[in-house]
């Protein structure tokens, strides 16, 4: 019977034998592809190839805002332990003293290290266990002396013998030499930090994090780290995880941002620098650094941006892996694929965040490129796969540099004798037969690294509150934080309105003899429109405005683009139109640009821009072309304006510069203005004679060509003659105005 | 008895399966040696491992020579006094020995030499349960039974409490096949397998440690594993199957293995050295380990067969039964077959301890079967067990042709089946 019994056994083992070799079977032959895939992949190394951003350009091609070569460093973590003096060091005394050693204390002192070094005997290295740690201490130990492969040999004998003599006697010259190269492993990396401009040591507590974090001894899930406290025993997995990952060669992100000078002694002295790498990749730059409010800003993607990332390349992960796969499972995958593409955000990227970076997202961006390279023992890596990465589009701007930068100044230089140090305000010149923004200011304005900074992004917020007049965050032209009345360069709809109604005629007059209601006015006598508009008198505006109506007017003031979007494609302040108080007063008010009317700059720009170009309203622009591709104009709009009518608002437009009685006349005295405009000085705050002033006009007077809004914000007691036609005197004065001032 | 002697006695006695144990020990031996010398070319850390390991096999001859010498009555006079020593070694290793990944397993001798204790205590356990189980017909009593399993409860209490469960499960079938080849009966067997599993589930929910049962949970689904768990919990086992699927039939060469030159195998020349010869050798070299790995527990069991005296049948049984669960379990881990747990494979793995005790243990087989008397067939075999009567254990086989001999001296019936009838 036990002999039965021993044959069962015998065929028990048999079968399991069996399932054994079916298994192997399985594994080897029939799911051979999917192993020798899994395979493939430990075996590669996926690079990611960043990609250029698209620069913005001025209408002349001039870089505003580009992208220049920048450099990250990646720290490869088995290379650093095995490589690197200061990590070789380290290790040693680790094993010697048994506890964790900073990098910081070796570079401290090194030749406390190199003594400790030197004293070490090959008995004592031959007591190490297990013999996998002894073999590593004398790798280190061979590594950090610097031994040739025949000393190597001399130590692995002494270490055999059980030699009592310390290193330093055995092999003196490269015992000597430990104390210099830790020293210069410190001044290297101390390089390193000045390069990057950062505090010198930067580096050293960095790799420390780093390398204390690869030091985990992770024993069967409990570690010495969690006794420690080094680590919560909930993330000991990940720990493990990412240990693994480190030791096979992933790399992890050190630094962003190096300049070419850091990237370049990195690749220069492998040796010296052993474990970290430099990779290529690009860093934003604005050449004018004063357009933030247009040219936008650009942002690193926040920490929810990268985990949406990781989230898809996981879920791609396993629908790749997944081995049945149905037809929504490819769009899928497809989809996350092309979102990966377009939509996601790596470490080191960057994202608009506002103004045209942000609203030419899609365009500015690019597409990444990769590489794979196979992983070789012997660290020759060969390129197998890549896809070079695609530049982002180019975005061209209507905004010439120069004449923005000369915007710029005027407005910040501001008028002679004016009492306040810096005005609050903006200009805006349009090319009014494209309606393309040739340049737009405001003050006061900031500084792009400000914003960049903690401080400095508190400071303007708080100055940009509800308790501050100042607003820098916020572009007067277009986006002013409390929009303004217009006042009297509204009065050029008016009149329109009136003629277009019937109402007046160019040569209907009215005797203006003070006040009309709650319509202040000095008394005129009688004035015709022509004159009406050099004097600027409010009755007659007043009288046209009851005359004309409510209703009639405000849709003439949304026909001239008031209360509308002007195209800019910005979030635009759209204004307000006066709709609801048709009592007399608020009409006749309405007429003069005040009541609820509430305007920007490239409203008003815009809407003198129709006058001046014969009636045809353009849309407002500020890109031109998208990737060397020109966009196609918006054509601009007919108002339908009689050429009778609009050359009486014209003559009107160019007395006040030149006429007797003209409301600039004064600003423009002792030259012969050649443009046509309308002061404007509305009431901000009454009781403390506070106004805004204005001026709107076009240039040439005969043959214009380009239009222009002067706003500047609470002004005390001055009006728009005395402030803003300064202002556009002397814009029209410099010299990057001239080429838009030439007659064809 | 010159080894010439002995050489011709196995020949005469055993015959062919004595042979293959030999060759196929000798083989494994041979492919372990080209395994370790395969995992070190590419790695400054395991480079010397070879050399290591032919230096450990030449040190295990003599002790291999002598276990084929010794008289086996030597062997059984004295397996209790191994078993105390195995015992005592497991005691002192939990005391003294150094934590490796968190377990204490080995004990360091002095002149560099190291232990361990769990895989002496394998043979000793064999050797004891063989002594035991042939003196008198224990396996027959609920009592002997009890006996045997405090018996084997002991070494692997203790090394579980390294902890080392891999090793500690070895001890199981060793038990199991001694008492089953002893004569026990099957559905006292059958219960008690059926009481330990009642017994140790609920002990596995907590005496397992975390670690421990999420690997059984993370082999259950293996094909269904995250990438992230497949670089924590799944890892040992995602590895070796990528390795062992990359060989495919004829393998990548010796030497020429990805995941072994890219140091991406966990534990490659230990207990994963089998995904490397699947990976270097492919699906025919890991066939063949198979084949030479299963060739001796299958030839001890063989001859077994012929041998007719309890101690050496039990004994053999028993080696065999170790040498069995061994390479299964770890051929098991490697291909994902079972849960992963770490135990070396016989003669292939790296480790002194294992091979030298697995040597030992064939020699032992060998020694034991070659003293036994000749049976040359079952029919023999049954009528020579009981005209000796050298033990009294034998129960009627309901097959026996031959009407049964009255034996001239009988005690007193004695409680059991045989009593009844």
């Amino acid at each position: 019977m036990t002999r039965i019994r021993i044959a069962q056994w015998l065929r028990v083992l048999l079968a399991m034998g069996a399932v054994l070799a079916i298994r192997l079977f399985d594994l080897q032959v029939l799911s051979a592809d999917r192993w020798e895939a899994e395979s493939r992949e430990l075996l590669e190394r996926r690079y990611v190839l960043p990609f250029r951003r698209g620069a913005i350009l001025d209408r002349l091609g001039t870089p505003i805002a580009y992208d220049v070569d920048s450099y990250a460093i990646d720290l490869d973590g088995t290379a650093f332990r095995r490589g690197h003096p200061l990590a070789l060091a380290a290790r040693i005394r680790e094993t010697l003293e048994r506890r964790f050693v900073p990098l910081g204390e070796v570079a401290a002192l090194p030749p406390a290290t190199a003594a400790i070094v030197g004293a070490l005997t090959p008995a004592r290295l031959a007591q190490e266990r297990p013999a996998t740690a002894r073999e590593e201490l004398r790798l280190d130990v061979s590594r950090l002396l610097g031994l040739s492969p025949a000393d190597v040999r001399r130590l692995r004998d002494a270490v055999r013998a059980r030699d009592v003599r310390p290193v330093g006697a055995i092999f003196p010259e490269a015992a000597a030499r430990v104390a210099v190269t830790i020293a210069t492993a410190v001044a290297d990396l101390a390089a390193i930090d000045a390069g990057i401009g950062e505090r010198a040591g930067w580096c050293l507590s960095e790799l420390d994090v780093r390398r204390a974090r690869a030091q985990l001894q992770i024993e069967d899930g409990v570690t010495k780290d969690v006794k420690d406290g080094r680590i919560a025993p909930e993330d000991v997995a990940a720990e493990r995880a990412r240990r693994r990952r480190r030791r096979e060669g992933w790399l992890e992100r050190l630094r962003v941002g190096a300049p070419y000078a850091v990237a370049e002694r990195i690749a220069r002295y492998p040796r010296r620098y052993a474990g970290l790498v430099p990779l290529e990749m690009y860093a934003r730059k604005y050449a004018i650094d004063r357009l933030p409010g247009i040219v936008g800003f650009v942002s690193r993607p926040t920490d929810d941006d990268l985990r949406r990332t990781q989230e898809l390349r996981d879920r791609l992960d396993d629908l790749l892996r997944s081995l049945e796969r149905g037809d929504d499972e490819e769009r899928e995958i497809e989809s996350i694929r092309r979102r990966l593409r377009e939509e996601s955000y790596l470490p080191g990227e960057v994202r608009g965040a506002s103004g045209i970076e942000a609203r030419f997202e899609d365009e500015l961006r690019g597409t990444r490129g990769w590489k794979v390279v196979a992983r070789d023992p012997a660290g020759e890596a060969d390129i197998e796969e890549s896809r070079e990465p695609i530049g982002g589009h180019d975005v061209m701007l209507t905004i010439d540099a120069s004449l923005q930068m000369a915007v710029e100044q005027v407005l910040k230089t501001g008028v002679p004798g004016w009492r306040s140090p810096q005005l609050r305000g903006a200009i805006v010149v349009m090319d009014l037969r494209t309606g393309d923004i040739l340049a737009m200011a405001t003050a006061p304005d900031f500084e792009r690294a400000a914003w960049e900074t903690p401080e400095g992004r508190k400071e303007l917020l708080a100055l940009d509150g509800s308790q501050s007049l100042e607003h820098p965050l916020h572009h007067r032209a277009y986006r002013p934080y409390v929009p303004p009345a217009p006042g009297s360069v509204f009065k050029v709809v008016t009149a329109l309105a009136g003629l277009e109604k019937g109402v007046i005629t160019p040569e209907s007059t009215w005797n203006c003899t003070g006040p009309l209601g709650r319509v202040k006015c000095e008394g005129h006598g009688t004035v015709d429109l022509r004159k009406a508009l050099e004097v600027s008198c409010n009755a007659y505006f007043g009288w046209v405005g009851e005359k004309v109506g409510l209703a009639p007017l405000a849709a003439e003031a949304h026909r001239f683009g008031f209360g509308e979007r002007t195209g800019l494609g910005f979030r635009e302040v759209v204004g307000e139109i006066p709709m609801s108080r048709r009592d007399a007063d608020s009409v006749r008010r309405f007429g003069i640009g005040e009541n609820q009317l509430r305007v920007t700059p490239v409203q008003v720009a815009r809407a003198y821009a129709a006058v001046a170009n014969g009636g045809w309203l353009p849309k407002a622009r500020i890109v031109r072309a998208v990737g060397g591709k020109e966009l196609p104009l918006e054509p601009p709009v007919d108002l339908r304006l009689s050429p009778y009518d609009l050359q009486a608002v014209r003559d009107g437009l160019a007395r006040v510069v030149s006429g007797p009685g003209g409301t600039a006349r004064t600003a423009f005295a002792g030259s012969t203005p050649d443009l046509a405009g309308k002061t404007g000085t509305p009431e901000a705050d009454p009781k403390r004679d506070i106004n805004h002033a204005w001026f709107a006009g076009y240039a040439p007077r005969d043959a214009p060509r380009v239009a222009f809004a002067v706003y500047v914000e609470r002004v005390h007691g001055e009006h728009g003659g005395d402030i803003a036609a300064p202002i556009v005197k002397a814009l029209l004065a410099r010299d990057e105005m001239r080429p838009y001032l030439a007659r064809p | 008895m010159s080894l010439r002697a002995r050489v011709r006695l196995l020949r005469e006695r055993l015959g062919l399966p004595a042979f293959v144990v030999a060759v196929a020990a000798v083989a494994l031996c041979a492919v372990g040696l080209a395994m370790a010398a395969s995992v070190g070319v590419h790695s400054e850390r395991l480079e010397g491992i070879a050399g290591a390991q032919a230096t450990r096999l030449i040190l295990a001859v003599p002790i291999v020579a002598a276990a084929f010498w010794i008289r086996p009555r030597w062997v059984r006079a004295n397996a209790y006094a191994f078993y105390a020593l195995a015992v005592f070694g497991l005691v002192v290793v939990l005391a003294f020995g150094r934590v490796v990944n968190g377990s204490r397993r080995w004990l360091d001798l002095p002149a560099g030499l190291k232990l361990q204790p769990s895989d002496f205590a394998k043979l000793a356990l064999a050797l004891a349960l063989a002594r035991f189980l042939a003196a008198r017909p224990r396996a027959r009593t609920w009592g002997g039974i009890a006996a045997v399993l405090a018996l084997t409860a002991l070494p692997m209490l203790l090394t579980l409490g390294e902890p080392d469960l891999g090793t500690a499960l070895v001890f199981v079938p060793v038990a199991a096949a001694s008492l089953d080849v002893a004569g026990a009966s099957r559905r006292r067997l059958a219960a008690l397998a059926l009481a330990a599993a009642l017994v140790a589930t609920p002990l596995a929910a907590f005496g397992l440690r975390g670690y421990q049962l999420q690997r059984i949970e993370t082999w259950w689904r293996q094909d269904n594993l995250s990438p992230s768990e497949k670089l924590a919990e799944g890892y040992h086992l995602e590895r070796s199957k990528i390795a062992i699927g990359t060989g495919g039939i004829f393998g990548q060469g010796l030497g020429e293995g990805p995941q072994n030159r890219n140091d991406l195998l966990p534990e490659r020349h230990t207990d994963f050295i089998l995904s490397v010869v699947a990976e270097e050798l492919g699906l025919v070299g890991a066939l063949a380990v198979l084949a030479l790995e299963l060739a001796l527990p299958l030839g001890c069991l063989v001859i077994a067969l012929r041998v007719r005296e309890p101690f050496a049948r039990i004994g053999i049984v028993g080696i065999a039964a170790q040498l069995g669960a061994q390479s299964v379990v770890n051929i098991g881990v490697a291909t994902g077959t079972l849960p992963t747990t770490g135990i070396a494979l016989p003669l292939v793995s790296y480790g002194g301890s294992s091979a030298l005790v697995t040597l030992a243990g064939i020699a032992l087989a060998l020694n034991l079967a070659a003293h036994a008397e000749p049976v040359l067939s079952g029919e023999c075999f049954e009528a020579a067990e009981e005209a000796t009567r050298l033990h009294r254990e034998i129960e009627p086989s309901p097959r026996r042709l031959r009407p049964r001999p009255k034996p001239p001296v009988r005690p007193a019936p004695r409680a059991g089946r045989e009593a009844r009838m």
